[in-house]
């Protein structure tokens, strides 16, 4: 029951970026003087050598840690996105920071450490593990979410800690239900105990347990009715974080919740699929119309956020490995194009000043023209308009929901889209429409060659992947082989 | 016999966590949580836990309490009055919520189950020891577990750097 | 067989050319009007390869390209034209040229105008090629992007609106289709099948007539909105009235003609029995299309909304003729998109010419036109004959051929659908009298410039056809006769071979939808 070299193997990239924090932060220490420039590209060093030592890519199914951590095309897979949120998220912090004088090796430290409990809540197959991997994951973003120490900052920060520590609260107590039922918390002990005794799955104590467990993964996938915090949070975080909050936790939250609900509960997908049927009519609708009604554009992707939770909902409702593959990529479509879109929010402020109102991009279109095309094109993309990788993530998430019969959600689900093209529009509308002002509001970007290097990055991996997608489909398809 | 004590702990416990959400007082509020804290570590001593006990009552009710009631003196917190009582709709909301909680815990106690026992039964604890069950099961079984606690453990305090040193 | 690939040469020429077009430099705006100019030229004239080169004895699909895209799911990059989309394709390429022509007077961000156009003409071209069902999707959506700009950039006041209203009202329709393609794709496999989004393979499919009729409602809304049939219509005045010059054209004369070919090239052939089925429905709705568009037609004081409202007459027209069933009404539905294409495009043109002069649309500020532009008169006269269909120009073999297949199909259309010719007279003429006759009396109008070169140069290619497809529809026609009859063979075949399928009672497709919902129980 000890560990061994092997076990080492499946969390060296953990710790390739637990090493690249410290150092980072050990970093800033010894710097001479102020000159700390460097610092963000030292982490994503750590995030590419971390990339090339990720295992099990395409290798079977492979678990250490005495079957808590998993080493499967499934983890490496979300590794990946979360690599390459955390390069991006780090590129697009850079100037930004350097320019709010707030460029500190903690922020860039607590991103990596960030970083690691998303992975590990990706890798983890054990609710234990789970759990904590949450918690690193989650006490990291609510300091960034406050670290820019204004008042909108901490009430980000603190909303979103009072709502996240309430939902670890339902996460554990469903927890323990599950361990008192199942007498395990392990994800495939649960699912063995499932599958061996037929009426465990009607016993009360085993439902709570599901229920509290899917209720403590809906706060954090930020789904309607456990949505509140996401427009505070997201609106009033240093916009970098929003970006990481909103791309990175999706998806490892996602990740942990396609292991539970695609493994662990397979055996009662008909008593899951029912309530989260409505939770994804609800996100996304909800989501949708709030959105609509938003003048300020970084609430308004906040509120777009919560939609798109509701759009990979319905790919968990249809719970085949076919909707988990769509999942994925809808993962890493979304982070691209999500991070790229917050990236364009950041160059139109300056120090102090947001400038996230709608009204403050009238005429930035022709104004600057490689910004406007790019909003356009991360504004297509989130829209689900061909040809980018939102498209497809879209088509193949609505792909799989049909495939199990779906269609009255489908339905609703494509309507939704409809819906949001309006939102997404406006902002377009605005850039490109609409005459500058006589006093311009945005009169130069904030924009460094790193921040230049994240958006095209984003822009070409939502055209890239809208284009060719067949590749990535195949590796989704093979990661969701190896967990089911 | 031993359930009664339970019920009595259990008591004391859900009282200390009312306790500390209507103290006025700071100071009242923290002692609440002592309360609490001291119940839990009788609920594991019940439950053949010494070891889990014992730190339950040095780190919790000892180390971390202290240190509460230490910076609520040093900011010396004046006795906040408590708002006006108004019964909004986000109120009634909440409680109904807090009631449909309610609910949800007991659902499984209602239905009369017991469930499974685990591997720390009181056999095995007897023939090894807490301490030594506990330490082997944390460091071979429960690595990672254990491990990612210490990365989280660095992310806290990271995280209180950059958001509470003055000047950074 | 492997051949030069026309169709993905012109296709994707324009988009190559919008690429090169980024680094002509902003200031040199003759540079890249010229550049333009000549990427939809060359497209042009390589697409006329494909009207020697294509073979009229052969119904099925010629110049054919496929290669494998997403191999996991069954999606390729699969193109091919026959009969019904070699003249569209023709008719794309050639009014981009004129409309290049016509927009030589945009000063306005001319590089992205000529950019979002060229892009344009690639989605267009892209969505009359697919023959794979996602491939085509793609292309249709992707075709909204540059037009919703030509719209909201450059067009009138109210742009921003009109520009809104298009992309939502394309968007709803067109991701309901994009369920049902979806759901045809396991009924495919259900039905024991690779997995494919090949349209000819999925011809193939035969599907019980209550699952058709689902399947044709998601696909004929979408459609339909873009035709755009009464009474999903009303975008289309609004997007009309603000777009350019050369948006209305390429609107009027492309992006229209995709409903009605949808309807021939999916929505039709895939699913025959509800085609039966709704029938009646959709003649209905035609007839009331052509007199209500007539109707309305008749009491606009704005040129251009005239000419909108009348599309919505001429397109009820060729819905008329598709749903006739039969080779004459067939044919003439697609002969009359053709002519439609050329006779409203050259009536938006001629209205632009106008409004370039004169910045209003109004019919009361203009009278006695004839007078101070006489050619410019002539040229509009023309042009009116030919959409109120005159024998001699092309409107009136569409018009002739759809009432024919109309009249042996159902003769109370067809007698309804002839008031709409009469209307069609009436307000066509009435506009033009008001517009070039009677008293010159308006100061601002008599100094009037009459046809410039230019304006010359993009209008007489425009009359030429008109007389060319009015006096010898053969030259047209008998590209499509090959491709029409196997059309109609494979749909009166998979018709029959339907029916026999189960069909459930009368109220079987409520319970169907009801099912739909909460799938889980009883899911395969």
């Amino acid at each position: 029951m000890t560990f061994s070299m092997a076990d080492m193997r499946l969390l060296t990239p953990h710790l390739v970026i637990t090493a690249a924090a410290l150092l980072v932060l050990l970093a800033e220490a010894v710097s001479p003087g102020r000159r700390k420039g460097y610092l963000p590209y030292l982490g994503i060093a750590g995030i590419v050598v971390a990339a090339f030592t990720t295992p099990g890519l395409f290798g079977p199914a492979r678990s250490g840690f005495s079957g808590m951590l998993a080493g499967d095309a499934f983890a490496a897979f979300v590794y990946f996105i979360l690599y390459a949120v955390g390069a991006l998220t780090l590129l697009v912090s850079d100037a930004y920071l350097r320019d709010e004088g707030r460029d500190h090796a903690e922020y860039y430290a607590l991103v990596l450490l960030a970083l690691v409990g998303m992975m590990l809540m990706a890798g983890a197959t054990h609710l234990m593990s789970v759990f904590l991997a949450l918690e690193t994951m989650s006490i990291a973003i609510y300091a960034l979410a406050g670290f820019f120490r204004d008042e909108r900052s901490a009430e980000a920060s603190f909303k979103y800690f009072i709502l996240g520590a309430f939902s670890s609260g339902f996460l554990l107590y469903g927890i323990a239900l599950l361990y008192g039922a199942c007498g395990t918390t392990e994800i495939q002990g649960i699912l063995d105990a499932f599958a061996s005794n037929r009426a465990l799955a009607g016993s009360p104590m085993a439902l709570a347990g599901v229920g509290l467990v899917t209720v403590g993964f809906a706060f954090k996938v930020a789904a309607v009715p456990f949505h509140m915090w996401t427009p505070d949070a997201y609106q009033g975080a240093p916009t970098s974080v929003t970006a990481f909050m909103a791309t990175g936790v999706k998806a490892a939250a996602f990740a942990a919740v396609l292991r539970v609900f695609f493994v662990a509960f397979q055996t009662l997908h008909v008593d899951w699929s029912g309530v989260l049927w409505v939770l994804a009519l609800l996100t996304m609708t909800l989501g949708n119309l709030t959105a609509i009604a938003q003048t300020d554009v970084k609430r308004m992707l906040a509120y777009s956020s919560i939609a798109h939770a509701g759009y990979i909902l319905v790919g968990v409702v249809a719970g085949t490995p076919e909707a988990g593959a769509g999942i994925l990529y809808y993962l890493l479509a979304y982070a691209f194009m999500n991070i790229g879109a917050f990236a364009c929010l950041i160059m139109v402020g300056r120090k102090g000043h947001e400038n996230t109102e709608l009204d403050a991009f009238a005429g930035l279109g022709f104004k600057f023209p490689a910004l406007g095309l790019a909003m356009s094109l991360f504004m297509f993309s989130m829209a689900g308009i061909p040809p980018t990788a939102g498209f497809i993530g879209k088509f193949l998430i609505f792909k799989a929901a049909v495939h199990q019969g779906y269609y009255w959600l489908t339905i609703f689900g494509v309507l939704n889209s409809a819906a949001s093209v309006y939102y997404y529009l406006r902002v377009i509308v605005t850039m490109y429409f609409k005459p500058e002002p006589d006093t311009p509001v945005v009169e130069g970007l904030r924009a460094g060659p790193s921040m230049a290097l994240a958006t095209i990055l984003a822009g070409l991996g939502v055209l890239y992947f809208g284009i060719v997608p067949g590749g990535l489909v195949d590796l989704a398809e093979q990661a969701l082989r190896y967990l089911v | 016999m031993t359930l009664a004590i339970f019920f009595v702990f259990a008591a004391f416990a859900v009282l200390g966590g009312i306790g500390v959400l209507l103290a006025r007082n700071p100071i009242h509020s923290a002692l609440s949580l002592v309360g609490t804290m001291v119940s839990l570590a009788g609920i594991y001593l019940l439950h053949h836990a010494e070891f889990i006990f014992a730190i339950q009552l040095m780190v919790y009710a000892g180390a971390i309490m202290t240190l509460i009631v230490f910076v609520i003196m040093l900011l010396d917190v004046r006795h906040e009055e408590a708002e006006t009582e108004r019964l909004g709709f986000a109120k009634v909301f909440g409680m109904v919520l807090a009631g449909l909680m309610v609910v949800v815990l007991l659902v499984p106690l209602a239905a009369g189950l017991t469930g499974k026992p685990g591997g720390m039964t009181e056999e095995v604890l007897a023939r090894v020891g807490s301490v030594e069950f506990l330490s082997e099961k944390l460091f071979t079984t429960y690595l990672l577990p254990f491990e990612i606690a210490s990365v989280l453990l660095l992310v806290g305090l990271v995280g209180a750097v950059a958001l509470a040193k003055k000047r950074l | 067989m492997s051949h030069f690939p026309y169709l993905s040469t012109i296709t994707f020429l324009p988009l190559l050319g919008a690429l090169v077009l980024l680094l002509i430099p902003r200031k040199s705006e003759g540079g890249i009007r010229a550049w333009t100019l000549a990427v939809t030229a060359i497209t042009f004239v390589i697409s006329l390869a494909l009207w020697v080169r294509f073979d009229p004895a052969q119904g099925g699909m010629q110049f054919v390209e496929r290669k494998a895209w997403i191999e996991s799911l069954g999606i390729s990059y699969y193109v091919g034209i026959d009969g019904i989309s070699l003249w569209l394709v023709l008719l794309t390429t050639f009014l981009s040229v004129i409309c290049v022509l016509s927009s030589w007077g945009i000063t306005k961000q001319v590089k992205e105008y000529m950019l979002f156009f060229l892009l344009l003409e690639t989605g267009m071209l892209g969505a009359l090629i697919s023959l794979d069902l996602v491939l085509f999707y793609i292309f249709w959506e992707a075709m909204l992007i540059p037009m919703y700009f030509l719209i909201g950039v450059w067009g009138g006041t109210d742009r921003i609106y009109a520009a809104i209203k298009f992309f939502i009202y394309t968007m709803v329709g067109s991701l309901l289709m994009l369920v049902a393609i979806l759901a045809l794709y396991y009924l495919n496999i259900r039905a024991g099948n690779a997995p494919t989004f090949d349209l000819l393979k999925l011809y193939e499919l035969n599907l019980a007539p209550n699952v058709q009729f689902w399947m044709f409602a998601a696909f004929c809304l979408a459609f339909a909105i873009k035709v755009p049939m009464w009474p999903l219509h009303t975008w289309l005045p609004d997007a009309h009235t603000q777009a350019p010059t050369a948006g209305s054209v390429i609107l009027a004369g492309v992006l229209l003609k995709m409903g009605t070919y949808g309807f021939l090239r999916f929505a039709m052939p895939l699913f025959p029995n509800a085609v039966e089925a709704w029938a009646p429905f959709m003649m209905v709705v035609a007839v009331i299309g052509i007199i209500y568009g007539a109707l309305v037609a008749m009491v606009q004081d704005d040129v251009k909304k005239l000419v909108a409202y009348s599309s919505v007459s001429h397109l009820g027209f060729v819905m008329l003729g598709l749903f006739a069933l039969n080779m004459q009404g067939v044919q003439g539905g697609l002969y009359q998109s053709l002519n439609h294409g050329i006779s409203t495009g050259a009536l938006f043109l001629l209205v632009g010419v106008i409004y370039e002069r004169r910045h209003t649309r109004a019919i009361a500020d203009f009278g006695g036109l004839a007078k101070a532009m006489p050619n410019y008169a002539v040229v509009f006269l023309i042009i009116t004959m030919s959409s109120i269909g005159l024998p001699g120009l092309n409107g009136f073999v569409g018009e002739f051929l759809i009432m024919l297949g109309a009249f042996l199909t159902s003769k109370t259309a067809a007698v309804f659908a002839a008031t709409g010719v009469i209307l069609a007279a009436g307000y066509m003429l009435w506009m033009v009298k008001r517009v070039f006759f009677g008293p010159l009396d308006k100061e601002e109008n008599q100094g009037l410039a009459d046809l410039t070169g230019l304006e010359w140069g993009y209008l007489i290619p425009m009359v030429v056809m008109a007389f060319w497809m009015g006096i010898y529809p053969g030259t047209f026609l008998r590209k499509t006769d090959a491709t029409l009859e196997l059309w109609l063979e494979r749909f009166e075949a998979k018709k029959e071979a339907c029916r026999s399928l189960e069909s459930p009672g009368a109220l079987a497709w409520l319970q169907d939808g009801l099912n739909l919902v909460f799938p889980g129980s009883h899911a395969d």
